[in-house]
């Protein structure tokens, strides 16, 4: 049975970890698909990643890198009318920003992407609706899938952590990875001999922390601060000052102003870690935005992650200028 | 002594169902009270915008007293067991305690359309459609105050009238 507001209210890291109906978001499909779902996944080979959900098409199971398990099920309005029901619990007021954006985190730390009709004002997009397709994600943690880098990531000399900046492909698991680095650096590695951290997370589309409402769905540390649905540029500034935290972590650097916010920080003496999307280090030289923060060093360290269909399968390790400290072979 | 203890059921009868419609007159104007806070309260948390409708019920269930409290204790209980959205939840909720309530269709009618538009939109929208009902529900309740005034002790008194009258016409 689902946790009461009561209990979530008292010890609400219960809502996510105890609560068998939020470990998976399946129990906000209508309940014929339920059942079907949990069937179809009982013969996956591995976990699967998403469900797909298209208005009078058949529903599909997303696994490994991109296969697709076909269920025998058709998606009408009606259904995906009532999955946005349940994932907002009827209340669509209280997820406003969501709506613009084009998703929902959910408890749990899973996410539901929508598409549908979209209403425009000013040239501005102010929400969606009469949805018609939908792409429901789960969000699985992976503790210890960060456990071969961090000790390439802590500079033993100055006692503190490289600005580190993860890259992959989309689906390679930075987030996966960027999350697990942000809860070792919170309680600390007594076999690596790193201390706990301050660690502030500026988690701007819910991904990394996975929140909902306002609380961590994921484990990401005894001593970490999540700011949440926070444009970087405008939350690491925050977090540096109302926080003081040791490691700032965020993800998806994309933009000039992510760029500015990493300047900031720079001066601050915070340490970093960051992710964004490149297959190599090559192809990440070459986006204009990374040129002057390659050639200026600011990043000690690049991971490398390979699109293997594996979860974070880190292919590499690389220093300021890019060359390599180790490297992994997907075989060993 | 038969017939004088027949006559004391009947006027106790009669003065009780007198009694009931006068407490359901009384009773009236204080429930739709109730439910104008409970719309209040349903702004103000709307307005914030971070307090899902099912949490905001449960609040409200615990602060209201019954029956009116019952409405949203029952459409959250409703919600969190079955399998169902707000929508049916919330006019489950108002039929399970209908024969409980001390209102009118009318109010009734205001809370199902209300419990069909919430949650439907943007909060703007949403509290529109909560001022709307409030100020519905503000006249619904001067005239059931001044129904009040008219018809307690009307129905106290006819009560045990009409008792007194079927007990002279049976004797």
């Amino acid at each position: 049975m689902r946790l009461t507001v009561q209990e979530r209210e008292t010890n609400p890291f219960k809502y996510a970890s105890q609560d068998p109906d939020y470990r998976t978001p399946l129990h906000l499909l209508p309940p014929a698909w339920q059942v079907a779902c949990r069937e179809a996944q009982a013969i996956l080979p591995v976990p699967c990643q998403e469900l797909r959900i298209r208005v009078n098409q058949t529903i599909s199971l997303i696994y490994g890198y991109g296969q697709q398990l076909k269920l025998p099920l058709q998606a009408s309005m009606n259904d995906i009318a009532y999955i946005i029901d349940k994932v907002s619990a009827g209340s669509l007021y209280a997820f406003e920003e969501e709506m613009r954006q084009g998703y929902i985190t959910l408890p749990g730390g899973h996410r539901l992407g929508f598409s549908g009709q979209a209403v425009v004002k000013g040239g501005e997009l102010q929400r969606i609706k009469c949805f018609n397709s939908l792409n429901l994600r789960f969000a699985r943690a992976y503790p210890g899938c960060a456990h071969k880098i961090i000790p390439h990531l802590w500079d033993r000399q100055r006692q503190q952590l490289y600005h580190t900046l993860l890259i992959s492909p989309p689906r390679g698991g930075k987030t996966t990875l960027l999350r697990e680095i942000a809860r070792v650096l919170s309680y600390g590695s007594s076999q690596e001999r790193i201390p706990p951290h301050q660690v502030a997370i500026v988690d701007e589309r819910s991904e990394i922390a996975g929140c909902y409402q306002g609380v961590p769905q994921f484990d990401v540390g005894p001593n970490t601060d999540v700011l949440d649905a926070c444009p970087k540029v405008s939350g690491v500034m925050l977090m540096v000052r109302a926080m003081a935290p040791q490691v700032v972590v965020v993800d998806e650097l994309g933009s000039s102003r992510d760029i500015e916010a990493i300047a900031e920080i720079s001066q601050a003496g915070v340490r970093l870690v960051a992710t964004a999307h490149a297959s190599d280090f090559q192809q990440l030289s070459r986006r204009p935005l990374f040129i002057k923060l390659i050639q200026e060093g600011f990043f000690e360290r690049y991971v490398v992650l390979g699109a293997t269909g594996a979860i974070a399968q880190i292919t590499a390790l690389l220093d300021a200028a890019g060359r390599d400290i180790m490297r992994w072979y997907p075989s060993c | 002594m038969l017939k004088l203890s027949a006559s004391l059921i009947i006027l106790l009868c009669t003065t009780l169902a007198g009694i009931k419609r006068a407490q359901w007159y009384r009773q009236r104007p204080r429930q739709i009270r109730q439910l104008i806070f409970a719309l209040q309260f349903q702004r103000s948390e709307i307005g914030f915008g971070t307090t899902l409708l099912p949490d905001i019920w449960f609040k409200l269930g615990n602060r209201l007293s019954s029956p009116v409290g019952n409405i949203y204790k029952t459409a959250y209980q409703i919600y969190q067991m079955q399998c169902c959205d707000t929508l049916t939840a919330m006019t489950e909720g108002v039929k399970a305690v209908t024969n409980q309530l001390c209102l009118d269709q009318d109010e009734i009618d205001i809370i199902t359309f209300l419990g069909k538009q919430l949650g439907r939109s943007d909060s703007k929208d949403q509290e529109k459609y909560l001022e709307l009902a409030m100020a519905e529900l503000t006249q619904l309740e001067i005239s059931a105050r001044q129904e009040a005034e008219k018809y307690v002790r009307l129905y106290n008194v006819l009560g045990f009238l009409s008792g007194l009258m079927i007990i002279i016409i049976l004797l």
